[in-house]
């Protein structure tokens, strides 16, 4: 090992005295290993300061972060307070009650489809089973009705214009759901 | 007037001198002592705490008449008591400062750069690991600008036993991150 390897790190920090560090200098132009070992000190010590720097910039942002996060917050608060106080209430849409009495409603939720059955078989056995319900199960007049406009369901333009679906909910008394449909 | 307030019978000019003084140190000093105090482990929070006490302090001993030689190695010796003891009262390691976190916040300009950098900070991380407490604190402030004698200072040690802490220190960092 070369003696003035041991000064390296001293030099890079000015701590050395003029007269020795000029003759490191000197040594350092004619011995690659010594010139190399102070590079690679120099980097290790600008790796550790960059290292510093971001942990205490990691630190620092955080309360920045949460800081714009309660921000944004209060804004959309605010924001939401606003509309309240402009648009007090908005009236429901009328609701046009769909004819239910002919709504395929259980039979839909109940029948079991085999694929591989023939479509005529299906259908006898969609009729059987529509025969079997009673009609008062289904058409009992709705409780609660919820109107969700048109363009919240499909995609714009999916559905032509003037085009209406009523959708029907079925509940049971335990206040689970039985079965929904839609019709035209 | 009671010890620990300012004292407010200054003569004007006097008062100036030391605001302007203390103004001075408080611009150049605040962001080294903060990350100093960051990476020896406190909170962001605790760390302005202790720097404003530090500058307080400042303030009250420039104000009392005290002369400090050199206030930058005062005022990281007073933050640096003063994060020793926040960290002895709230019972925790003095040793676990530097954590890994900092891995995830990188942001390079290119993935490719994101990517070395990020491995080259998982091996110094791995490195200060082995480190001990001493070599750490002296790397810490040697790497915030301070001279040996002022490390000496700061963590009650001979300038000597600075010198060969810190070529201690960086000779292992190297040699563990394979530079």
């Amino acid at each position: 090992m070369c003696e003035f390897e041991k000064k390296l790190i001293t030099w890079m920090d000015c701590e050395t005295e003029a007269v020795e560090a000029l003759e490191i200098e000197r040594h350092l132009r004619v011995c690659t290993p010594c010139s190399a070992r102070a590079r690679e000190y120099r980097e290790v010590s600008r790796s550790f300061a960059d290292y510093c720097r971001a942990i205490a910039s990691r630190k620092n942002s955080r309360p920045l972060r949460w800081a714009a996060f309660s921000a944004a917050a209060v804004l959309a608060a605010t924001a939401a307070m606003a509309m309240l106080m402009l648009f007090p209430r908005v009236d429901p849409l009328p609701i046009q009650r769909p004819a239910i009495a002919e709504a395929p409603a259980m039979a839909l939720r109940t029948a079991p489809v085999n694929p591989a059955a023939p479509a005529k078989l299906i259908r006898r056995r969609l009729r059987a089973k529509r025969a079997e319900i009673p009609q008062a199960a289904w058409s009992l007049e709705p409780s609660v009705e919820i109107a969700i406009p048109i363009e919240a369901v499909f995609a714009p333009g999916a559905v032509p214009p003037g085009f209406r679906f009523a959708a029907q909910l079925s509940i049971a008394n335990d206040g689970s759901s039985r079965g929904m449909w839609l019709r035209p | 007037m009671s010890g620990d307030g300012f004292p407010f019978a200054l003569p004007a000019s006097r008062f100036a001198a030391v605001n302007q003084e203390a103004t001075t140190l408080f611009e150049q000093l605040r962001k080294p002592l903060l990350r100093y105090l960051i990476c020896l482990g406190l909170s962001a929070d605790e760390a302005q705490d202790v720097v404003q006490d530090a500058f307080l302090n400042l303030h009250r001993s420039l104000a009392g008449g005290a002369a400090h030689q050199n206030g930058r190695a005062w005022l990281f010796s007073v933050a640096h008591n003063q994060a020793r003891n926040r960290q002895k009262s709230y019972h925790r390691r003095f040793g676990r400062p530097l954590e890994d976190g900092v891995l995830e916040m990188l942001d390079e300009s290119t993935p490719e750069h994101a990517v070395l950098k990020k491995e080259k900070f998982r091996q110094l991380s791995s490195a200060i690991r082995t480190l001990t407490e001493a070599e750490r604190e002296c790397l810490l402030l040697r790497a915030e600008g301070l001279r040996y004698r002022e490390i000496g200072e700061v963590l009650e040690m001979a300038t000597s036993t600075v010198a060969d802490t810190v070529d201690r220190a960086v000779k292992k960092l190297a040699e563990k991150c394979n530079v």
